[in-house]
């Protein structure tokens, strides 16, 4: 298990230190600042990093490193989501930009923090709603604070992830659908690999102890429901959900019942690979001149979605040969410039419109090389969002919420498309 | 110049200020894009016929090229601008060709296609200097200097080809500089170490003898470099240069000619001298030449004045670089005396030693392990000098405790290599000791020449397998494998004397301690399982003894040892059958290991006895054949490994001492003589039966002899009979020997009948018994059957007997029994000789005696200790029923009967004792005539717990009570 959590700043100097089991000594962070960071290492390599017999696990926020070490033989996806969790808690209290200063200024309330989510390197309770209860210090308003009695049964409960006697005004619960599409196609356009991996958040403002049921176009489902006037539904693959969903009943029928958390959080993940809508075509033509110093490229990106639609944030980057020397680019649409960084041509498009056809067209000039080497003609990687539109074809039903009380609910639902790794072969 | 390249320093900069590897390889890459765009700007209008850009300015130009350079130098891939770097090279100016060259060698390979153009722009810089000479002959020269650098940074094999000519003639031309000359060397020195044989060295002799002649120190210096690399790949072309050599060095040790600038120190040119000394060095037989030339002889004479000087003139001064170089010459000349070997002159040989002696305990550390290491490859010689080097035996072993383990790796070194038969002991004795102080780094060199040392020079192989043991509880972690195989191998190759029941005993108490060192249990496994035999007769060290002290380790050994354990197992349980069930369990249980190894061989010691026959099993645990004598020993191979091949401590470990050459010619006088032997016998037989045709004489050699199977069964019959008046004594198909026996007293009447149970003639039949001192005999037989001859012999006829009366009269107490040949020839001609033994033991001769309680106690107390005891303890045989008092009596009568002993009643106070007493009879009279007698008492202790039997016989004679003792041991287990 976990055996010290260390945060450290861009130099490697220790900001927030707390051991959690005595195997390891506090030398440790120098090993890391001289092995790691010191190195320059962080960034190239995995965040996994091992070091005489002790095991470092790493992740950034801004420039500072939050730092996991253990000499036990781990489940680093374990170790990985409590920073996660940890950096989510500390953006929660100490502002979503929280830096080295308020870190600082800080100390006492991350010390508590540090040993409320951990137990002799096991994690404990990171749902910040809950450790607002009984931790506020620093930014965090002070609430009716409960009385100890309530806390305890509270957090040792069967809910621990909703309290009691929640108040809101209006009662909202707000959907968003967030799709990520994969896709590698051959030069040839044959499709590879194509995949939709989702999640769905939530954002719950909902008073009392509400039960809430949500329905999908899940297949399943509606093969059940047997109403012939409806659209078929979406084969889902496989999904997870957060740990408030009555798993029993999902396993009998496939209904997703919850008392959902008070505020944000991820309701359910799933993945689709069957019937996918691609919401762009990309079509590239590369030529090399014979003469090898000379490459023309041209580019036809369609889009396949809904003309009332629009993609945001369509960035296409067409890699070239590592010797480019000068390049000459004509685009119908949106901006287009040679990076060196990234040996590629970055085509932005800010608004791309449904059902529309864009085109690149890029001379380039290549520099004479010593030795001859063979370009390797890297993919093309596409990145894009399309909001409201789901390419796996995924809706929600309904959400329902049942209180004693009875109240009207506001439901608003988002659907957004993203690109994952979207790449078409050269 | 870098100080007008803004762009540059800042591009510097800010790499250096790059706070991660991400955003300093983005930042090269940016700088890079944009050096392609320069660079390519002009490329379709206005470039130049080789590619590069006629509209860069010669400041950009450098300044690009400059960053290139860096962003190579930093590691990145940097593949283009070439055509740029040659603009450069072939610019004017100086700065412009700096730039060029020195991106030239960093950014190009070798093998580069491009090579081609540039090496005739490198060329025509090359041969500036002979085509103009005039007013800018600096410039040519630095122009030419950095030509000759760029071409060694460079040293691709086309380059090489292309280039070397103009090279050499640089080198070797009238008209170039000092330093071109300097440059010349050195670059031609690189060529030719990347590609040898690219000129005959007899041509080019001549050259270098003119250049040698230079009165530059520098050039001779940069000339004297390339001398020796050309040197050490073809000596002998080079030989012709010595007398120039030797004179340069005159110069500079005798005569101090030396340039001011060229003093180090006072000190002339000290790495001139060096590599002068050097170069000797690879001619140790110059002074050994005997019809050299009155020229070639003079030049050794200055040589030996030379080296005398160094030797004499060296003084230690207080200013450390001073020093410092002068001790760098004089090692280098104790090196040259040690090069030259016996052929050099004594008395330099004598005063490098005092030398070194005096070095060796200076408090400069790198100088004492400078001298250490010399006076190794000194004392490595064969002649008298290793008797100097001894004389500061103690010296190095002060050494040895040095603070720097670099000086004790080299104090061992040396020791090992002074190492002789007559200090070995001493010094062995002393590496152990020191053994115990030395840290680990050292360890595992120490105890590798310890185990070589003690095995060289072993006078004694005990001594060896001592020192060998004692390593092992010192130090045995770094006890390789290799060593512990050659204490065994020693032991096994060398059965004279009593070396390997030494060994037996030795490591049977080494392995005794609860805790001991792994490797000790392997060694005390293996030696026990092959010679444990050897040693079990004696107290404490009986078979299952060995086993219990073996297994004790069991449970703390890894798996290699176990499977040694193992086998050893199935080697006492063969051979004692006590053993038996005490490791037919840990066979059982091993059957099932999750290591294969020891699974298999538990599975298959176990199914050996049901699947073959007594006499297959037996052949398969036999003790392990001699080793074969490998010409370089697994220890060897190891150091050669540890040290390279040349090292002085290898050659010495590689050449057999004196003790070692002794060991092996005995060895194979044994060898010999038992070789001899059999021809001798099979001369005999071949003068005897002249008219066998050589298939008879092959099987004439080797008589029939008992077969295996039927040994046990012998054994059983011998020790029946031991106790019994009548029985057989050995039965086969062919004949069947039967025995009665009567005793008064002193003496005995033996008959013999020698049955033949074949349907035909057995004929030859010949007995013949060795006399022993203790017995008296007289013979009587059937005629012929004690003929000694071969041919003779008594025939016997089918189904019919021949009879042999012996009388016997003891003489003195003894633990054996005589033995008894019977050879006889079937009528195929197949001859047959077993090797028997009459079952004449010493209670034969024992005559009861009645003691009362009180008396029998009162002699027993006072026959207690030393060696009138002896006492051991036997397990009942398996198919014996449960010990009680019917069990008790049958051992009475074992006692009573069989090994005529008086019982004494009234001495016991349980059923669970027997005592009897009894007189051994010898016919040999006291000087006052009467018989001499010895009393003897025996006492037999059952543990109906342990189904086991404590046997104790007091005597007044040692052999007495051992011979008592074996047989009520035998009876009792027989019973």
């Amino acid at each position: 298990m976990i055996s010290m959590i260390l945060v450290l700043n861009h130099k490697g100097d220790v900001m927030i230190s707390r051991q959690y089991r005595d195997d390891v000594s506090r030398a440790a962070a120098d090993s890391f600042r001289l092995q790691v960071i010191a190195a320059k290492e962080t960034g190239t390599q995995a965040p996994v990093k091992r070091i005489e017999n002790c095991s470092f696990l790493y992740t950034r926020h801004l420039n500072m490193y939050f730092v996991a070490i253990t000499r036990a033989n781990v489940n680093p996806a374990l170790v990985f989501e409590y920073l996660f969790q940890k950096i989510t808690i500390l953006k929660a209290y100490l502002g979503e930009e929280f830096d080295d200063n308020s870190i600082r200024n800080n100390m006492t309330l991350i010390y508590e923090l540090m040993d409320e989510t951990m137990d002799y390197g096991y994690p404990q309770n990171c749902a910040v709603d809950v450790l607002r209860l009984y931790i506020n210090l620093g930014n965090i308003r002070q609430q009716d604070e409960p009385d100890a009695s309530e806390l305890t049964s509270q957090i040792t409960g069967a809910i621990d992830w909703r309290r009691e006697g929640i108040r809101h005004k209006r009662n909202e619960v707000y959907i968003d659908v967030l799709e990520s599409i994969n896709l590698l196609m051959s030069s040839q356009g044959d499709i590879l690999r194509m995949e939709v991996t989702a999640q769905v958040q939530m954002n719950t403002k909902l008073t009392g102890m509400p039960e809430c049921k949500f329905g999908l176009n899940d297949k399943l489902v509606i093969e059940k429901e047997a109403s012939s006037n409806r659209k078929p539904g979406v084969e889902i693959d496989d999904c997870t959900f957060h740990r408030c969903v009555r798993l029993g009943k999902f396993d009998a029928d496939r209904t997703i019942t919850f008392i959902p958390p008070d505020g944000e959080f991820e309701l359910m993940r799933y993945r689709v690979t069957d019937n996918i809508n691609l919401p762009f075509k990309i079509i590239p033509a590369v030529r090399e001149m014979q003469d090898q110093n000379r490459v023309s490229i041209n580019l036809k990106a369609i889009s396949t979605y809904n003309t009332r639609l629009f993609a945001t944030h369509v960035v296409i980057k067409i890699p070239v040969p590592k010797n480019t020397a000068k390049t000459k680019i004509k685009t119908s649409f949106g901006r287009a410039k040679y990076e060196p960084e990234q040996s590629a041509i970055i085509w932005r498009i800010k608004k791309f419109p449904g059902k529309a056809e864009c085109m690149i067209g890029a001379d380039i000039d290549l520099m004479p090389t010593t030795r001859n080497k063979a370009w390797v003609r890297p993919p093309i990687n596409v990145d894009f969002q399309v909001p409201m539109f789901t390419s796996s074809g995924v809706n929600v039903r309904f959400l329902r919420v049942y209180d004693k009380s009875g109240y009207n609910t506001n439901r608003w639902v988002r659907y957004i498309t993203k690109a994952g790794g979207y790449q078409i072969r050269i | 110049m870098a100080s007008q390249a803004k762009g540059l320093q800042n591009f510097i900069s800010d790499l250096r200020n790059a706070k991660s590897k991400e955003e300093e390889s983005s930042r090269v890459e940016r700088e890079l894009a944009k050096i392609r765009r320069k660079f390519a700007s002009g490329l379709s209008s206005k470039s130049n016929e080789d590619g590069s850009n006629t509209s860069l300015s010669s400041y950009q130009r450098k300044k690009y090229v400059w960053k290139l350079v860096y962003i190579h130098v930093l590691g990145y891939e940097v593949d283009f601008g070439h055509s740029e770097v040659l603009t450069l090279v072939k610019s004017n100016k100086f700065s412009e060709k700096q730039v060029g060259y020195v991106a030239l060698s960093l950014l190009l390979r070798g093998s580069d296609p491009l090579m081609n153009s540039v090496v005739n722009s490198i060329r025509s810089d090359l041969v500036a200097g002979g085509a103009s000479k005039g007013s800018n002959s600096v410039q040519i020269d630095t122009a030419q200097s950095l030509a000759l650098c760029s071409i060694a940074n460079i040293s691709g094999l086309e380059l090489i080809q292309a280039l070397h000519v103009e090279v050499q003639h640089n080198l070797v031309s009238k008209t170039s500089s000092p330093n071109v000359k300097k440059k010349s060397a050195l670059c031609l020195l690189r060529l030719v170490r990347t590609s040898p044989n690219l000129f005959a060295g007899r041509e080019f002799a001549p050259h270098i003898a003119q250049l040698l002649q230079d009165r530059h120190l520098g050039v001779l210096t940069s000339t004297m470099s390339l001398l020796n690399g050309l040197a050490v790949q073809h000596p002998t072309e080079y030989e012709t240069l010595i007398p120039y050599v030797v004179h340069i060095l005159g110069m500079l040790v005798i005569k101090k000619a030396c340039g001011k600038e060229y003093l180090y120190y006072k000190t002339p040119s000290p790495w001139l001298q060096i590599k002068l000394l050097k170069f000797l060095q690879l001619y140790p037989n110059i002074l050994a030449e005997k019809d050299a030339n009155p020229s070639s002889k003079a030049s050794t004479a200055q040589l030996t004045q030379v080296v005398q000087k160094i030797l004499t003139e060296t003084d230690v001064s207080d200013s450390i670089n001073k020093s410092n170089a002068d001790h760098a010459i004089l090692f280098e000349a104790v090196n040259l005396i040690v090069c030259w070997g016996p052929s050099g002159p004594t008395q330099l040989r004598e005063a490098a030693m005092k030398l070194l002696g005096k070095f060796i305990s200076v408090r400069e550390p790198n100088i004492r392990y400078l001298a250490l290491m010399t006076m190794a490859k000194l004392a490595q010689l064969d002649t008298g000098s290793a008797e100097g080097v001894k004389k500061h035996q103690t010296t190095v072993l002060v050494s040895l405790k040095d603070a720097d383990i670099s000086v004790r790796r080299r104090a061992l070194d040396l020791l090992f290599v002074m190492c002789d038969s007559d200090n070995a002991e001493m010094i062995v004795d002393e590496l152990v000791n020191h053994l115990v102080l030395a840290d680990a780094a050292i360890r595992e060199e120490m105890v590798l020449k310890i185990a070589i040392l003690a095995e060289k020079y072993a006078t004694d192989l005990r001594w060896y397998v001592d020192t060998i043991l004692k390593l092992i509880s010192i130090s045995g972690d770094h006890v390789s494998d290799p060593i512990w195989h050659r204490v065994v191998q020693i032991v096994t190759n060398h059965p004279q004397g009593d070396l390997q029941a030494y060994a037996a005993a030795t490591l049977l108490v080494a392995a005794s301690p609860r805790r001991c060192h792994e490797t000790a249990v392997r060694v005390a496994a293996y030696v026990l399982g092959e010679f444990g035999f050897l040693i079990a007769e004696r107290p404490g060290m009986s078979g299952e003894e060995q086993f219990r002290i073996l297994h004790q380790h069991w449970h703390s050994s890894d798996e290699t040892t176990r499977a040694i354990l193992i086998s050893t197992y199935a080697k006492l349980a063969n051979l004692y059958e006590e053993c038996r069930p005490l490791v037919a369990p840990v066979f059982a249980r091993c059957k099932n290991s999750v290591d294969v190894e020891i699974q298999q061989r538990s599975a298959e010691y176990a199914a050996m006895r049901e699947a073959f026959s007594p006499e297959a099993v037996e052949d398969l645990l036999r003790e392990m054949p001699p080793f074969e004598d490998k010409e370089q020993t697994a220890l060897e191979l190891r150091l050669k490994d540890k040290e390279g091949e040349d090292s002085a401590t290898f050659v010495k470990a590689a050449r057999p001492s004196v003790e070692q050459r002794q060991r092996a010619a005995q060895a194979a006088a044994a060898a010999r003589e038992v070789e001899e032997e059999a021809q001798r016998q099979h001369y005999e037989e071949e003068g005897g039966e002249e008219d066998y045709d050589e298939e008879d004489r092959l099987q004439d050699l080797a008589p029939v002899g008992i077969p295996k199977e039927i040994i046990p069964a012998m054994r059983k019959a011998f020790s029946n009979l031991c106790t019994c008046s009548s029985g057989v004594l050995f039965e086969n198909n062919f004949i069947q020997i039967g025995l009665k026996h009567d005793y008064q007293a002193a003496q005995g009447r033996i008959t013999v009948f020698f049955g033949n149970v074949t349907s035909n003639l057995l004929k030859h039949v010949r007995i013949s018994i060795d006399d022993c001192d203790h017995l008296r005999m007289q013979k009587q037989g059937t005629e012929g059957l004690l003929d000694d001859e071969e041919g003779g012999g008594c025939s016997v006829a089918a189904r019919t007997q021949a009879k042999l009366l012996i009388l016997v009269e003891t003489l003195a107490p003894f633990d054996d029994a005589p033995a008894m040949r019977v050879k006889f020839e079937t009528t195929e001609g197949i001859k047959h000789e077993y090797p028997l033994r009459l079952p004449i033991v010493a209670t034969c001769f024992m005559e009861p005696v009645e003691l009362a309680s009180g008396a029998f106690m009162q002699r027993w107390k006072s026959l207690e200790g030393q060696e009138r005891e002896c006492q051991e303890i036997v397990k009942a045989p398996q198919s014996a029923p449960e010990i009680d008092e019917e069990y008790m009596e049958k051992i009475r009568s074992i006692i009573t009967d069989g090994l005529h002993f008086g019982h004494c009643q009234g001495c016991d106070p349980t059923p669970w004792t027997i005592s009897g007493a009894a007189t051994y009879r010898t016919g040999s009279k006291d000087k006052n005539g009467n018989n001499i007698n010895v009393g003897c008492l025996v006492r037999v202790e059952a543990n109906p717990q342990a189904r086991a039997f404590r046997v104790t016989t007091r005597t007044l004679h040692p052999l007495c009570s051992k011979a008592v003792k074996n047989v009520a041991l035998v009876s009792i287990k027989l019973a």
